[in-house]
């Protein structure tokens, strides 16, 4: 049986040729590829953080389970009693003024930072 | 592309080089639609599932083990996919008498088969491909389209070598049948 002679059934396949894919297949279907890298990435993250957490809780579940079951410690904390007198009130308001103007500071340089880099990158874009 | 060419493709891609893949995505997206649209016959299903195979290619890029070439795989990948797509749908094929098909000499097969002159021939000829069931139509297009070896079509369709040769040769006279009834 030799069917590489079998020149009819190669044209008739030849010429029944189907149409081929659209011309922007190739660009697609790597976009395709390099979502699919991205959603496996964003899912081993996850993963790692959900193991992350798992592990973690399960280490404190076993240090509280240790702590009240083998080991006599008093876990109650006492804490100091404070008198707070006028004169501290003033201190502590002006700390807190200091401590708010501070984050107000902050909080402004990252915006006009963050503004300005936006500007520059919009700028830089061709 | 040959074999070590194709692994040392595959072990960068592996190691984060994702834009590698286009190499073979450029190489086989035509022939892989070719055969998926032989099997669907609609275009935008055929681009669909092409985009499928080639998706869980990549997504399984790291179970090659290069024992047959890249394309090997990826057909018998897209294969699977477009039979999983056919089997959702009903498609009926005519059968054929078998004691009609056993009765055909080889010889008026071989002599047939080799001339390729004949429109009208041709033209019958691809009515009767068209009629071939999906394992049919997949054995001819990759044996005489992609010059795919028995041992190849084998991988593909999970079949033994002489399993594959058998339907080759049942193939032709169903062809034959199909024209000459």
């Amino acid at each position: 049986m030799n069917m590489n002679n079998d020149k009819a059934i190669i044209k008739a396949l030849q010429s029944t040729q189907s149409p081929r894919p659209s011309v922007d297949f190739n660009s697609r279907m790597m976009a395709e590829v390099y979502r699919a890298v991205e959603r496996k990435k964003k899912r081993a993250y996850i993963l790692s953080l959900c193991l992350a957490s798992g592990v973690s809780l399960a280490l404190i579940a076993m240090t509280i389970y240790l702590l009240n079951n083998y080991f006599a410690i008093n876990l109650h904390i006492h804490l100091p009693k404070f008198n707070v007198s006028d004169q501290s009130i003033s201190v502590y308001g002006f700390s807190f003024y200091i401590a708010l103007l501070i984050l107000i500071l902050i909080g402004l340089d990252h915006y006009l930072r963050h503004k300005w880099l936006m500007k520059k990158s919009g700028n830089d874009r061709p | 592309m040959n074999n070590p060419d194709e692994l040392n493709y595959i072990e960068r891609i592996l190691a984060g080089e994702t834009n590698l893949y286009s190499h073979f995505v450029n190489s086989y997206s035509n022939s892989i639609y070719s055969l998926i649209v032989r099997i669907v016959l609609t275009n935008e299903d055929a681009e669909e599932l092409t985009q499928d195979s080639f998706l869980k290619a990549f997504k399984k890029l790291d179970t090659f083990k290069g024992d047959c070439s890249f394309s090997t795989w990826l057909f018998r990948i897209a294969y699977n996919t477009a039979i999983s797509a056919t089997r959702k749908r009903k498609m009926e094929f005519p059968m054929v008498d078998e004691a009609m098909m056993e009765s055909v000499p080889d010889e008026a097969i071989e002599t047939f088969f080799e001339g390729d002159e004949n429109e009208i021939k041709l033209q019958k000829l691809e009515e009767a491909i068209a009629k071939l069931n999906v394992e049919e139509k997949t054995l001819i297009t990759l044996f005489y389209t992609e010059d795919k070896s028995v041992a190849e079509l084998a991988k593909v369709l999970d079949l033994t070598n002489e399993n594959v040769k058998v339907k080759l040769y049942r193939v032709r006279k169903k062809l034959y049948v199909l024209m000459t009834k």
